[in-house]
């Protein structure tokens, strides 16, 4: 057997609901973001210490947190930009998260899903947050320019009565930066509940590309965010997994994917895929490898799966257009690892292999891979 | 499959995944504290200048028109795109880099004129990575440039002292020189640094017979062949066979005269530093031995009959010699020829005449021990030895030897040890009744941790005899409690398993004397008998 394991290392049980695990850069931390039964927000830090894990600061808030990100800090400062249940976006420093560095009242509903791009990489312009909310608007923040977002991609406003006023609003479920080759460019991919995948080009400010997908968009992904965009993993409810080719758009067909359909069932020992089509939550690249990518699903099991190139990337249909070639999916390991739904997972980006995960059986859980390397 | 072959190939993935389960979570433990470490480096560092100069988006006035496409080189290649690293020293750094693996990959196409081109590049950006020259070095063998690849050699060796293959190649290159002494040096220097390079060491061996076969036409250090001479070689002792005794540098004069043609001896002469640090890199300390005087020589050139070394005991041996060629020269009388059982044939082609002669041929190479039983017992017909130089040799003695005035050198007994690897060291270098003072100077309840987890069945063995030998005719009050620390080592159980039958023999010895002693406490004496598989 010289695939890699994914092996269960540490398990911490906590008396909360998981919603977010992001590793701390740089360290040996990882912060754990939930909601308490007071539906207070809690922000855990644990350290890693060899075969235990070691709470490090505690931090309570009024509001549950649902999502957050170390993407727009700078490795010394460590700011992590969280969004919570009513809509709440504000900025922690680690060392005093008491008081908020940055704190603007982002939407009206809840913030279902954060990014954030800019602290460490260098030349790939401002440091930058978008935020994804049940309101249905996905706004970019700059935390150096007050209580405004810096970019506003809200729906027109419904025309009716106040009844039906909201229905029109589709629920944010995924947003992900990409395309952030240079100070100038920027892309956000946005996922909603009813399917739609919408491509903004924050350059333009302009819609790139429209699509929609069979079912709601549960997670988003580009494999690197600082390179013309390459791959978009996107997981749905129902077990869809689909990986886009973002480097060749058709004019008319757009962007050309691959499409796994039951990435969500449960695998057992001997390989086979049973179960029910359960949500794929959540999708993560490996950060020291973008060919291969991890997803968490609804039946509490994790895969991981490799991307294959096709020979020709890009071919020229009749019309003389260029047209993307998708590759092909193989599933290189999974494992089983609780029995509620894993919709948080983070890689650790200086270790390979290492990786924190939430399932919403209430408890976290630190992750090993073994021969990742031989990818 | 049968049935047996697969449970058995599922039990072997299953211990499998086990291990890499379990050298990950290691890796893990030393990355974990690694990163700490770092964290903590970084906490201290200042505030890194974030990139604020980019302005705020909503500022900037968007200028669709412009449609700039991505041409980096990530866009064309699958490869990934890099972080670059913020500092510009490691940006330079990287730079150079990625001009060696370009260098590299011309090397491996043998197109060593671009390679060198590349890494000469390479070193311009940035001179302070040893690779390069290293590098360049090895292009410049390749092209027999034998002169530049020892001033790159030694620009690598400026910048990083241990760099192995800078002096590995400086070696090559002085070896294809003809600079035999100073490739010699290097190899010594690689062997040094990394004493299992089986490259070096066939090296070693390659120009050590170059440099006899030079020396012998008509080297520095050429001996003309004299009767009475043994060629003694080195002898290839496996480590665990020596002797744990520290060596000892001991005079040893050497009776060869005239000297060859010419006589800059000096210049081949290897230095002691140099010859202690072959030998400390393959065995114990070495102790050194005071100098004594040259003896007075008599004016009678040399006879034939004549002793460099006699030993009383029945086994003077010989451990280590180095020195290529200066090495003395013994010419040992008949008697000693023909007793002389151990003594290989003489290797040397160039005289192949009387079986008889030979010349002593104390060389280097492998760390070697020649035992020579000497039968002399006493050596009354040894003759004053003429002596023309003073070399050293390492000559490791059970007794007293009685070519030289002073008596060997007790050690003083050392302080108690305050470390486990300190008590391991000294151990290793005590003799019987030293061992026992020793081991009396530690304090009882210290014992368990100072033994420690190097605790080795030698080291067991070592105790158990002591304990046998002086502990229990001394009845020293402290035994039982010694042998019962000692039981607590972790080490214990598995070396009390592993005990041989002269070793049990020796505890139940131990045990049947501490039996019948007073005030003992058979609560302790119980536990012991078990700890120790006596019943």
């Amino acid at each position: 057997m010289d695939k890699p394991q994914l092996i269960e290392h540490l398990h911490e049980a906590v008396t909360y609901t998981v919603y977010d695990t992001k590793w701390v850069p740089l360290s040996a931390k990882f912060v754990v973001l939930g909601s308490k039964p007071n539906g207070h927000g809690i922000m855990d830090i644990y350290e890693l210490n060899q075969d235990k894990l070691v709470k490090v600061k505690s931090v309570e808030k009024k509001v549950a947190f649902k999502c957050g990100t170390f993407g727009a800090a700078s490795l010394r400062n460590r700011h992590m930009a969280i969004g919570d249940f009513e809509g709440r976006l504000q900025v922690l420093d680690m060392e005093q998260p008491d008081l908020p560095v940055y704190n603007v009242k982002a939407h009206s509903g809840i913030i279902n899903t954060i990014d954030a791009i800019g602290g460490t990489q260098i030349d790939c312009g401002a440091p930058e947050i978008v935020t994804g909310s049940r309101d249905g608007a996905v706004k970019v923040w700059d935390i150096r320019q007050g209580q405004a977002p810096v970019v506003d991609m809200s729906p027109p406003p419904q025309m009716g009565d106040g009844i039906n006023n909201s229905a029109g609003r589709r629920d944010c479920w995924a947003v992900a930066f990409g395309n952030t080759y240079n100070a100038e460019e920027r892309i956000v991919a946005a996922g909603y509940d009813n399917g739609d995948l919408k491509i903004f080009d924050l350059r333009t400010l302009s819609v790139r590309w429209e699509a929609t997908m069979k079912n709601g968009i549960c997670g988003l992904e580009f494999d690197r965010r600082d390179i013309p965009m390459n791959k978009l993993a996107v997981t749905t409810l129902e077990g869809g997994l689909l990986v886009f080719d973002m480097r060749t758009q058709h004019p008319t067909k757009g962007f050309s994917y691959v499409e796994e359909r039951n990435a969500g069932r449960s695998v057992g020992t001997n390989g086979v895929i049973s179960g029910p089509k359960a949500t794929v939550w959540v999708v993560r690249h490996l950060p020291q490898n973008r060919d291969l990518f991890l997803t968490g699903g609804g039946t509490g099991s994790i895969r991981l799966w490799q991307y294959e190139y096709p020979d020709r990337r890009v071919v020229d249909d009749s019309d003389g257009n260029k047209l993307g070639v998708a590759g092909a999916l193989n599933m290189v390991s999974a494992a089983t690892i609780s029995t509620q739904p894993v919709h948080c997972f983070d890689w650790h980006p200086d270790k390979l292999g290492l990786a924190v995960c939430g399932a919403f059986d209430q408890s976290v859980r630190v992750l090993i891979t073994t021969k990742l390397n031989t990818y | 499959m049968s049935a047996q072959e697969k449970a058995f190939e599922l039990q072997r993935q299953v211990r499998q995944n086990a291990r890499e389960y379990e050298s990950s979570v290691k890796d893990l433990y030393s990355w974990e504290q690694d990163i700490k470490n770092k964290e903590k480096e970084l906490q201290k560092a200042p505030h890194s200048a974030a990139n604020k100069d980019v302005p705020v988006r909503s500022h900037v006035k968007s200028e669709k028109s412009r449609k700039d496409s991505p041409s980096s080189s990530a866009a064309s290649s699958p490869t990934e795109k890099q972080d670059l690293p913020v500092d510009p020293v490691a940006q330079q750094h990287k730079k150079a880099n990625d001009i060696k693996d370009r260098g590299n990959t011309y090397v491996k196409q043998a197109e060593y004129e671009k390679a060198i081109i590349t890494y000469s590049t390479a070193i311009a950006v940035y001179p302070h990575d040893p690779i390069y020259h290293i590098n360049r070095a090895l292009c410049y063998l390749k092209q027999e440039c034998f002169e530049l690849c020892v001033e790159d050699c030694e620009a690598a060796i400026a910048l990083d002292k241990l760099c192995v293959k800078a002096y590995y190649r400086r070696m090559q290159a002085n070896e294809s020189l003809g600079n035999n002494m100073e490739a010699l040096k290097d190899c010594t220097t690689v062997l040094a640094i990394e004493p299992k390079n089986i490259e070096a060491k066939k090296s070693l061996a390659r120009i050590n017979e170059r440099l006899r076969k030079i020396a012998t036409k008509s080297g520095p250090n050429f001996t003309p062949d004299r009767p009475g001479m043994i060629d003694i070689l080195p002898i290839d002792k496996p480590v665990y066979k020596r002797s744990k005794k520290a060596m000892r540098r001991v005079p040893v004069v050497d009776v060869v005269s005239p000297r060859g043609i010419s006589d800059d001896s000096n210049k081949l002469r290897i230095s002691d530093e140099d010859i202690d640090k072959i030998f400390n890199s393959n065995c114990g300390a070495i102790e050194e031995v005071k100098r004594s005087k040259p003896q007075p020589m008599p004016d009678k050139p040399s006879p034939p009959k004549a002793e460099a070394i006699a030993a009383s005991s029945k086994e003077a041996k010989i451990t280590k010699q180095s020195a290529v060629k200066v090495a003395p020269v013994v010419v040992a009388p008949k008697e000693i020829q023909k007793d002389t059982t151990n003594v290989p044939e003489s290797d040397n082609e160039t005289k192949p005449s009387s079986p008889k002669k030979a010349a002593v041929e104390v060389s280097k190479v492998q760390p070697a021990v020649s035992t020579p039983k000497t039968t002399q017992q006493g050596s009354p017909e040894v003759k004053a030895p003429k002596v023309t130089t003073m070399q050293t040799e390492k000559i490791e003695q059970t007794s007293s030897n009685n070519a030289m005035p002073p008596s060997p050198i007790e050690r003083s007994l050392p302080p108690a040890p305050t470390g486990t690897a300190q008590f391991h060291v000294t151990w290793k270098e005590l003799s019987g009744p030293q061992k026992y003072q020793y081991l009396k100077s530690i304090d009882v309840p210290n014992l368990c941790k100072i033994l420690g987890a190097g605790f080795d069945s030698d080291t067991f063995a070592d105790l158990l005899r002591t304990i046998h030998d002086y502990y229990v005719p001394n009845k020293e009050p402290t035994t039982a409690a010694v042998l019962l620390e000692v039981s607590k080592n972790d080490e214990f159980t598995i070396l009390a398993m592993l005990m041989s039958a002269e070793e049990k023999k020796m505890v139940s010895s131990i045990f049947n004397a501490i039996k019948n002693w007073p005030n003992k406490n058979p609560a302790v004496l119980d536990n012991l008998f078990k700890d120790y598989g006596v019943a």
